[in-house]
């Protein structure tokens, strides 16, 4: 996931285009040995292993440091692959201490939450230098490994979080988990030594302490070696401390608050020490320092350090108050207890087993986040963030924690990493889909839960929220390609459509209600159905008509409708099918492929028939010439890098299958009018996407957004009038049939669920989709290659698209070994199927 | 730190020359103000100054060869001058833009541990910028075979890798 499309990525294969003038000799040979087959390039390999170690490769670790600082952080999660050395020194420190000198490092709280099978998290990113922040973002992590998926919620909810440079570990009473924000995987490692929980947890240079907690391993300090993967014990403890806090300044591990579970019971003023006490251990010395008790007499409840000083959140029974610990020992204050301002909450909080605080110390900001459990006592959930300036000495109020969090342990890490624009769309989306169910807002948590309850289709599960939030957006995406289609048709005075939009007019009302009908069904099933498997994205899904609609039917959902009675439009529809000879075949080879979705008006199998030969009418007129000899500047290879590039965003945006197409269709039909410069190239491709996105999209990705993922190689201007320019080329006409429509009629008549398209620019849309659909049988297989079904709505005989077939399967076979792996990867990738690492049908090359 | 010192130095001390001793032996005569950009050398200047012939002094760097010193002395020469002048830093960015980029990496890594041995702190700065720029955006493979380091993960290692994130072998350019 962290791998970027910057665009510096792309500007470079721009360049790649041209034979560079400056290219020593060394460098063309190695590019020569990369481009040859691979076994040279094995050979080449070997061979300069065994003769040369450059100077570079034996720098001193210092020197490589300074250069590693200066890397991009989209880099370095590939550099630490590069051999142990790199690793070591990537992962060190000392690196961290570099880039945070150098403001490179960005402050992110991650609040995890376990779940069956994963975590979720919502992380919150400061900004450097003046830590502004944003909302929260949210996404589930998976395990790759499974060993524990089954117990993860069962030996997770008291564990503490720990972070070293770009790794946060979860320590759990019986298994520790690392996960690597660089390579975005998460691996479990050995346990603590005796299992306990509600432990102080702490990092002190680069090695993990835990301390107290509950049964018998309380009494040591024991520490972690992130290195050796190891846990040993370093100390014992002066005091058993169950429930208490960690935290950790200048070498010092702090062990914070807690009950006291050591010793016979003795009474309650023995008790509040413990609560209102800590312990101090000097790491480096292995000593036990003299331990300090918090003024005022509160107990603590929560705690962290931030620049050199501990803060501590003290409660007496109605009021709270804040403390600052100066924790830096080699400073005249060390020691020293200053009362800070108190938080102003809303109300004042009744502690009891509903509540849990959590202080999180961020650079230079505290962050205090209140989690209450309404459920517990039947209450409303609260969840509120306070953000204190250490600077200024005083608070202010952070995002809410979102909903969906129950109950979050919170971590800061400093990353290098800075996840770009596409996060943003991505909280968009959520708050969004959060809004659609704000009447149910309390059960969206059982909806969470319920939806991790089931474990299985793990791929699945992650990308559910998503689906949720966009639940309603196939409909009305739909709807509104309809009603567009009917203000295009009557501008441009097409009649066909006229006729037909005459009912889409009469239907929309029903449509309408279908869609909250839909949605208020799929959240009340969920409200019914606490403990239920996870819910299926067909029961929202199905009105797109696509590919999945077929495998979805099965399963679906009952809601009353009425039985499709012999309306005025299948009369309609019957009399023009006769009109168009469509009946004359022979009925029983051709299979009814819509006869699942009789009941589902959405997929409006009425008129389908005649939405299709009207798209293959007008397929002709968004016909692209080949227009490569008419520009000067652009050739067909940097159209393929473009149209790389733009999958690689659309993926990153996470956007509709149809934008893509259409953003293609957008760039051809613009180039095919246009010569332009080859600079203008990719801001072109900016646009045709922004353009695409308006109109397929119903959260399209703000123009920023594009500017941002294009590394700022345009300004927003730019792009703004590059997007006239196209509109005004392409006379505002962007209702056309792309190769996708096809795709989904045709896919739903072969009844297979893959698909694959290298695009053609040259062949007819519905020529190509009938291609791809029937490469995709040959690949797979599915014997016959053709049936009488498929050559009734294609409209294509086996013969006619052989030649095209070919073609498409000889770029399937080429793109493996392709520079330009976008579209190669997407389609490699679990959630696609893998298809692209299918074996390329080769007996239709033959 | 030792930019700002010789700056003041140039004007007066331009003409005076120091001889510079390489690892190799050979001598290189370079003007005093260059002369004090390298720290041992400066050092060594300020704990013999009671010579009164600045001619007579021979500074020997142990750590540099004749070949790298040859390439660094212009550079500082030039970069001196440059940093006399009040010019925009484009123009100096610029400059260090043409004597790094025709620099083959053994050169770069020769002369990185020459600048760091002299303490040229601003050529420092530049070549890790360099090295930096020349190892982003690669992937792992290339990397290894680019600076010809050896791999010393073990195969189990490497294909646990390879699985956890394919992408970073997949290379992001080849080249």
């Amino acid at each position: 996931m962290s791998e970027s499309c910057n665009s510096r990525h792309f500007s470079w294969l721009m360049k790649s285009c041209f034979p560079n003038p400056h290219d020593g000799n060394c460098k063309s040979s190695i590019r020569a040995s990369a481009t040859r087959n691979h076994h040279f390039h094995h050979h080449r390999q070997s061979q300069s292993l065994t003769t040369s170690a450059t100077t570079l490769s034996s720098l001193p670790d210092d020197l490589l440091l300074e250069c590693f600082v200066r890397v991009p952080s989209d880099s370095l999660s590939t550099l630490c692959f590069v051999c142990r050395r790199w690793s070591r020194l990537l992962h060190s420190p000392s690196f961290f201490n570099l880039r945070r000198h150098q403001n490179r490092l960005h402050n992110t709280v991650y609040a995890l939450t376990p779940s069956a099978s994963g975590f979720i998290a919502s992380t919150l990113t400061f900004e450097p230098l003046d830590y502004t922040i944003f909302a929260w973002n949210t996404r589930i992590y998976v395990p790759t490994d499974y060993v524990f998926l089954g117990n993860l919620y069962e030996y997770l909810p008291q564990s503490r979080l720990a972070s070293i440079g770009p790794r946060i570990f979860v320590i759990g009473r019986y298994a520790t988990l690392r996960y690597d924000i660089w390579t975005d995987s998460i691996i479990s490692l050995s346990r603590m030594l005796a299992p306990r929980k509600k432990f102080a947890c702490a990092v002190v240079s680069g090695r993990i302490y835990i301390a107290g907690g509950s049964m018998c391993a309380a009494a040591t300090v024991d520490e972690y070696d992130p290195d050796s993967n190891k846990w040993r014990v370093v100390s014992r403890a002066p005091r058993l401390r169950y429930g208490c806090t960690g935290a950790s300044a200048d070498g010092v591990f702090y062990v914070i608050g807690g009950l006291k579970i050591d010793g016979p019971p003795t009474g309650a003023a023995d008790a509040q020490m413990y609560m209102s006490s800590m312990d101090l251990y000097d790491v480096e010395a292995r000593v036990w320092l003299r331990s300090r008790a918090v003024p005022g007499g509160g107990c603590v409840i929560a705690a962290c350090a931030a620049m050199g000083f501990i803060y501590v959140l003290t409660s007496h029974a109605v009021e709270m108050s804040f403390w600052r610990f100066d924790a830096r020992r080699r400073h005249g204050g060390f020691g020293e207890w200053s009362r800070m301002k108190t938080p102003q909450l809303a109300q004042p909080v009744r502690l009891d087993g509903s509540i849990k605080f959590s202080l999180v110390g961020v650079g230079n900001k505290v962050m205090l986040a209140l989690m209450k459990n309404g459920r517990v006592l039947r209450a409303s959930d609260e969840r509120f963030v306070w953000i204190y300036d250490t600077v200024a000495g005083d608070w202010s109020c952070g995002p809410d924690l979102p909903e969906y969090i129950p109950r979050a342990t919170c971590v800061n890490l400093e990353s290098t990493q800075r996840k770009k624009a596409r996060k943003r769309v991505a909280t968009q989306e959520f708050a969004e889909g959060d809004l659609e169910t704000r009447s149910s807002s309390s059960r969206l948590q059982e909806f969470f839960s319920s939806l991790f309850a089931g474990i299985g289709g793990v791929f699945s599960q992650t990308r559910e929220p998503e689906m949720a939030s966009r639940a309603v957006l196939p409909q009305n995406q739909l709807k509104g390609e309809v009603k567009q289609k009917n203000v295009l048709a009557d501008g441009r005075g097409r009649r066909v459509l006229q006729d037909i939009g005459n009912f889409v007019t009469e239907r929309a009302p029903q449509g309408k209600k279908s869609i909250t009908e839909v949605v208020n069904a799929a959240v009340g099933k969920e409200k019914s159905k606490v403990i239920d498997k996870p819910k299926k994205p067909e029961s929202v899904i199905v009105i797109s008509s696509d590919d999945e609609s077929d495998e979805s039917k099965p399963v679906n959902r009952k809601i009353s409708r009425k039985e499709p009675n012999k309306s005025f439009t299948s009369v309609l529809t019957a009399r023009s099918k006769a009109a168009c000879g469509l009946i004359n075949k022979p009925k029983d080879l051709i299979s009814d492929i819509d006869v699942t979705d009789i009941d589902n008006e959405l997929a409006v199998v009425e008129y389908v028939d005649d939405i299709y030969k009207f798209y293959k009418l007008t397929e002709d007129e968004g016909r692209v010439h080949d227009y490569m000899d008419a520009q000067p500047e652009i050739n067909a290879k940097m159209r393929s890098i473009l149209v790389d590039w733009l999958t690689e965003v659309h993926r990153k945006f996470e956007l509709m299958p149809e934008t893509l197409y259409l953003t293609v269709h957008i760039v051809d039909r613009f180039l095919s009018k246009e010569t332009i410069q080859r600079k203008e190239l990719q801001l072109v491709g900016i646009s045709a996407m922004l353009i695409a996105c308006k109109y397929e999209e119903i959260w399209a990705p703000e123009v920023n957004d594009f500017v941002r993922i294009s590394d700022s190689a345009y300004l927003r201007e730019q792009v703004l009038a590059a997007e006239k320019a196209i509109l005004r080329k392409l006379e505002w006409h962007l209702t056309v049939p792309t190769p996708y429509v096809f795709l989904v009629r045709y896919i739903k008549a072969s009844v297979t669920s893959d698909k694959e398209y290298p695009t053609i620019v040259l062949h007819c849309p519905s020529m190509i989709a009938a291609s791809a659909v029937y490469a995709a049988r040959c690949t797979l297989n599915k014997n016959p290659f053709w049936t009488e079904t498929l050559k009734h709505h294609t409209g294509y005989s086996e013969d006619q698209l052989r030649n095209c077939a070919k073609l498409l399967v000889k770029f399937h076979s080429a793109a493996a070994e392709s520079k330009l792996k976008a579209v190669y990867k997407k389609f490699s990738s679990l959630d696609c199927g893998a298809v692209a690492l299918l074996k390329p049908a080769k007996s239709l090359l033959s | 730190m030792a930019s700002s010192s010789s700056s003041s130095s140039c004007s007066s001390s331009s003409e005076k020359k120091i001889t510079l001793k390489s690892s190799d032996g050979e001598a290189l005569n370079v003007e005093k103000n260059v002369a004090l950009e390298f720290e041992p050398a400066k050092g060594f200047l300020e704990d013999n100054s009671e010579e009164a012939d600045d001619e007579a002094i021979v500074v020997p760097l142990p750590n540099v060869s004749a070949a790298v010193l040859s390439e660094l002395i212009p550079y500082v020469k030039q970069r001196l001058e440059l940093s006399a002048k009040p010019v925009q830093k484009k123009l100096i960015k610029a400059f260090d833009d043409q004597f790094t980029r025709h620099l083959s990496d053994d050169k770069l890594g020769e002369l990185m541990l020459a600048a760091n041995y002299l303490g040229v702190n601003y050529l420092l700065d530049v070549l890790c910028d360099v090295t930096a720029d020349r190892i982003k955006n690669k992937s792992v493979e290339y990397v290894r075979e680019f600076l010809g380091i050896q791999n010393d993960f073990t195969p189990e290692e490497e294909a646990e890798l390879r699985a956890q994130c394919p992408w970073a072998f997949e290379g992001v350019d080849q080249d």
